[in-house]
């Protein structure tokens, strides 16, 4: 620890910035503690480093451990500007990242492929010509315009093509424009839960929508030749 | 223009969502790293990281348990003072903002002396070793900041208890160190275990 200065009244006199910065990570320790505990649980069953819950657990505890002395050792790095759980996150999430590296879990240890959710199995069963995520993005926000008559009915195509339970999301984000809170109300589940419903019917559609572009173009093809 | 900007924000941090759920339904760990970087600017990703997060733990039922508290707690306790670089807690005075932060945390300053409370955080000046009441006066007129004889007499006290802690803490950090040890030893134990075991089914294999 840096000691800068004696003060006024004749003591050694901390450095102050790093007495702040202390202060605020030991405050954000005891308010976001268990948020942080809860996400790197969550790195470590999905980036398949534990598969059953008493060694997620173990290994959860250990990595968090690890994360607060590290956050500790480095705090002159931190950026007092911002705010401190996303870069206690960050550690946290760099000590899940060394621990698979030097754990040599990523080849052992991986979650197996029936266990991970449907998106993942159908990601794998494509040929990687997939529609990108820009594209996809670009296509439903463009059709988001709901004044422009020609978006509309994109979007209407498109929506069809999608499977029942995820027209329902797509309708209310895409459709009546709802997002985050408002989504998560209207369909009384939690704002995170949402947000992955969201995105894993956005990644189901685009995977659709290459499909059916696919079998068009072959059709066509078929046309023509005949 | 300002409107525009704002929509141009909020789709940025829609597709960074989607981006993150994607790289965690994927075991992507890239794509996680770089949503969380993009988090350290923005903290409304960061709270819709942690309300995603959340979503992630009840689908996969790693529910938070009581026992989170404790642990956090028991982590506080064991490295918040041990942890410093170098340092042990015999090299670490109480501050004066340590105090007031306290003060402030136990919700024990009067409403008059809330500013004065205000100033002192922060404040990195070490404590004097003695902690008379003549001490604290002498403390306070140093510091230059007005408040009542209450507030001082609380801080007083607070400073003593805040001390007394410090000294058990002081017997707690060696234990801590020792457990930390043990710690890494056995885990390195457990590491040359899995290598060993690793060698030896890839051997059995080869045969």
């Amino acid at each position: 620890m840096n000691i800068k200065s004696k003060d006024s009244i004749g003591h050694q006199a901390y450095d102050a910035d790093a007495a702040r910065k202390r202060h605020l990570l030991r405050e954000a320790i005891e308010k976001h503690g268990q948020d942080l505990m809860g996400s790197v649980r969550v790195y470590v069953k999905r980036l398949g480093l534990a598969k059953d819950h008493a060694t997620v657990e173990a290994l959860a505890e250990e990595i968090l451990h690890n994360a607060v002395v590290t956050a500790f050792e480095c705090l002159d790095k931190y950026d007092d500007s911002k705010p401190v759980r996303p870069w206690l996150r960050g550690i946290a999430f760099n000590e899940v990242r060394r621990y698979r590296r030097t754990k040599h879990y990523e080849h052992r240890y991986f979650t197996p492929p029936d266990e991970t959710p449907q998106v993942r199995k159908w990601i794998q069963q494509s040929d990687g010509e997939m529609l990108s995520e820009d594209e996809m993005f670009g296509l439903l926000y463009q059709s988001d315009e709901r004044h422009h008559l020609h978006s509309q009915l994109n979007f209407d195509e498109l929506l069809k093509q999608a499977r029942d339970a995820d027209q329902e999301i797509l309708k209310l984000a895409f459709v009546e424009d709802l997002r985050g809170k408002a989504l998560a109300a209207k369909l009384g589940i939690s704002e995170g839960t949402a947000y992955t419903r969201l995105s894993r019917a956005i990644a189901r559609l685009r995977h659709v929508y290459k499909q059916n572009q696919r079998k068009n173009e072959e059709v066509k093809q078929h046309a023509t030749t005949e | 223009m300002q409107q525009q900007n704002n929509n141009k924000a909020i789709l940025l941090r829609e597709r960074l969502i989607h981006c993150y759920i994607q790289a965690l339904d994927q075991g992507d760990m890239e794509g996680v790293a770089s949503v969380l970087e993009a988090a350290l600017n923005d903290p409304e990703l960061d709270r819709l990281i942690s309300e995603i997060n959340l979503a992630y733990q009840e689908e996969e039922q790693l529910i938070s348990t009581a026992a989170d508290a404790t642990f956090v707690r028991d982590l506080l306790r064991k490295h918040f003072v041990s942890a410093f670089v170098g340092d042990t807690p015999d090299k670490v005075p109480l501050t004066v903002g340590d105090v007031a932060a306290r003060l402030k945390s136990d919700r024990r300053v009067p409403a008059v002396d809330s500013e004065a409370n205000q100033r002192l955080l922060g404040n990195a000046i070490p404590l004097p070793a003695s902690l008379s009441i003549n001490a604290v006066k002498k403390l306070a007129a140093d510091l230059g900041v007005k408040a009542s004889e209450y507030f001082w007499r609380v801080f007083r006290d607070t400073a003593i208890t805040l001390g007394m802690g410090r000294s058990h803490s002081q017997a707690q950090w060696a234990a801590a160190r020792e457990e930390q040890e043990a710690r890494n030893k056995d885990r390195d134990g457990r590491n040359q275990i899995i290598q060993a075991s690793t060698t030896d089914s890839e051997q059995a294999g080869e045969k």
